[in-house]
């Protein structure tokens, strides 16, 4: 079957965005396909490259990033969320003269457009937060 | 044609979550899906009229709201529960609405081709 996945939680005070890790990685494992994980809302910060987390916890950017290129999952951070966040790629900071980028790789900025057409070529979608 | 149902959960203000719901069925509907709202728990706030927020300076979601029929989002719903159980009526709300009971709900997610729970 063919999964989206939408998350909405922050990665630092909700469970959503590695509970959406937990079950990409088994979706995998149980043979099923990604087509697309979206973060949106609070979510965004998940590609945030800057994040450091306590020594005894996972850093869970790094982890979806290391899961999504291994798997080749499409990973897409709403850009509007993400700008309001002060989440940016290079573009972005050029395009808002910014001082610096700080998107982490392997993510992508773009429209909501992006999870309409997740939902539209996905068996199932699935909200993680909210 | 694909159909969405989005179910808004929310109240308006304190988070952003009613905002981008409507960003996202807005979305939808500017790529041709038919879309539906469904208002339930808090999420019925939403649909409050009078909403004033020139002293908290957030963006109004009763004029957001008001927005949706020119792009063709419809039918709103509402949980009549929802609206019980907090003491409002349809004559509390913004816009015109469809009512629809608890034990609909079920048959209603399987009308539609995505169910997003906002």
């Amino acid at each position: 079957m063919k999964f989206s996945l939408l998350i909405l939680g922050s990665p630092q005070s909700s469970p959503a965005v590695a509970s959406a890790l937990k079950f990409a990685q088994a979706s995998i494992a149980g043979g099923h396909e990604l087509f697309r994980v979206f973060f949106f809302h609070d979510a965004v910060a998940t590609g945030n490259r800057l994040t450091v987390a306590p020594q005894d916890q996972a850093c869970l950017p790094l982890e979806w990033q290391g899961f999504a290129k291994q798997h080749n999952v499409d990973m897409v951070l709403c850009v509007s969320s993400a700008l309001r966040r002060g989440i940016v790629d290079q573009r972005e900071a050029e395009r808002y003269r910014l001082d610096g980028s700080n998107m982490l790789e392997g993510f992508e900025l773009s429209g909501l457009g992006q999870w309409v057409e997740a939902m539209l070529l996905s068996d199932r979608i699935v909200t993680f937060g909210g | 044609m694909s159909s969405l149902l989005m179910i808004c959960r929310k109240a308006p203000y304190g988070t952003s979550y009613a905002r981008e719901a409507i960003d996202i069925a807005l979305a939808a509907s500017a790529f041709d899906l038919k879309v539906a709202m469904l208002f339930t728990d808090d999420g019925v706030y939403q649909l409050l009229r009078h909403q004033d927020t020139t002293a908290s300076g957030s963006k109004n979601v009763e004029s957001l709201l008001s927005s949706l029929p020119l792009y063709d989002v419809g039918p709103l719903l509402v949980n009549q529960q929802s609206l019980d159980s907090r003491h409002l009526s349809q004559k509390d709300l913004s816009m015109p609405v469809q009512l629809c009971q608890p034990s609909e709900i079920s048959q209603l997610c399987a009308n539609y081709d995505r169910v997003l729970t906002i």
